[in-house]
């Protein structure tokens, strides 16, 4: 049995633990909120392109084919979006195993996070660490996008692919890799009607707008995987919040028992020694 | 006729207007270029600079604006902007 000593330790090392999670449940939940506000703000603008790439990409332009059109090949790329820092529990693991469980192969990939390169031990396209949060996603989200759509359009990649959690709920993050380039489903939903007039021209408009409209998808994907991250965080760290309070009782249980027990055990030795003398 | 249309203008960070208007002026790749009602099914870029509107009320409005597109159909006016902040 462990001394009474020893589990005093334990107990105020736990008690400790058990505060720095709760300080970062709780920034996690606020980061939470405010990346879930942004996601509403970003909602509309980005369906509003999207309303627009829907009219345009059923026209037959010179532009807007390179952008649609199925590539073969075998340059394909995977941008891997993990986070910087651990405790946010399966956020990465279910995202690497997804990734691992695909038939498919990628000549490249490209890490957005340090967790994704420590795992897979590979070297990142371009060579350069990449991270964001919530505060730069649309610098961060520019800046990969030109890169990707330059290597794009000198075809020294085929197709692009981005692995990401989904954000579905404060406890559902769903792993997901989508296909970003060419682009996919864009003659889904609504657009305007046929005898559209487009300025200057539908073909300098394609040329325009997609770049545009690509950049913008890979900044969605980027606020859904940092919201995502915070969700992931929050209820990680609230779990793990709970596990503390659960050992912390488990472990008083054991100090009062063991004190207990040495209570009874020097009181027998008293009135033994009280017996021996009489 | 219609003297008015829906104008609803829309950011990352956000709506930055939505309500009626009479006029819009922006600018595309190859110019200066203004919407009024009954407008015409009609889509366009828009690049940054300045853009003007005349509100329902007849007071003039200017913003500063990033790059973004328009939509016209209908009565309804879309325009999405990277950034945009009123002056």
């Amino acid at each position: 049995m462990p001394s009474l000593k020893e589990i005093r330790t334990k107990i105020s090392s736990v008690k400790s633990t058990k505060r720095i999670m709760q300080a970062m449940k709780m920034i996690a939940t606020v980061k939470y909120a405010k990346t879930q506000v942004m996601i509403n703000s970003f909602r509309p603008y980005y369906d509003a392109y999207q309303k627009i790439i829907a009219t345009v990409s059923k026209m037959p332009t010179k532009s807007g084919e390179k952008f649609l059109k199925k590539r073969e090949g075998d340059n394909d790329l995977l941008v891997l979006i993990s986070s910087d820092r651990g405790l946010c529990g399966s956020y990465n693991t279910s995202l690497f195993r997804k990734v691992e469980k695909e038939d498919a192969t990628y000549s490249a990939k490209l890490f957005v996070g340090k967790k994704g390169q420590d795992y897979f031990k590979e070297n990142s396209l371009y060579g350069e660490e990449i991270s964001f949060t919530e505060k730069n996603y649309k610098e961060v989200g520019r800046d990969i996008s030109d890169k990707l759509l330059s290597s794009y359009l000198n075809d020294e990649l085929s197709n692009i692919y981005i692995g990401y959690n989904h954000f579905v709920s404060a406890i559902v993050q769903e792993p997901k890799i989508a296909k970003v380039l060419p682009f996919e489903n864009t003659g889904e939903g609504e657009g305007l009607s046929a005898d559209v007039l487009i300025e200057p021209d539908v073909e300098s408009f394609v040329d325009i707008v997609f770049p545009q409209y690509f950049n913008l998808i890979v900044c969605s994907i980027l606020l859904d995987a940092i919201t995502s991250e915070h969700a992931a965080r929050t209820a990680a760290m609230d779990n793990a919040t709970k596990n503390a309070d659960e050992i912390i009782k488990e472990t008083t249980k054991l100090f009062n028992k063991t004190r207990q027990a040495s209570i009874t055990k020097e009181l027998m030795d008293i009135v033994n020694g009280a017996e021996a003398v009489k | 006729m219609e003297t008015s249309f829906k104008l609803k203008i829309l950011t990352p960070d956000g709506i930055l207007f939505s309500d009626s208007a009479r006029q819009v002026t922006a600018r595309n790749s190859t110019g200066e270029f203004g919407v009024l009602p009954g407008h015409t099914v009609f889509a366009s870029d828009i690049v940054s600079g300045k853009m003007d509107i005349i509100s329902q009320t007849g007071e003039n409005m200017s913003f500063e604006v990033g790059n973004g597109l328009i939509s016209v159909e209908g009565e309804e006016v879309t325009i999405a902007l990277d950034s945009g902040t009123k002056v």
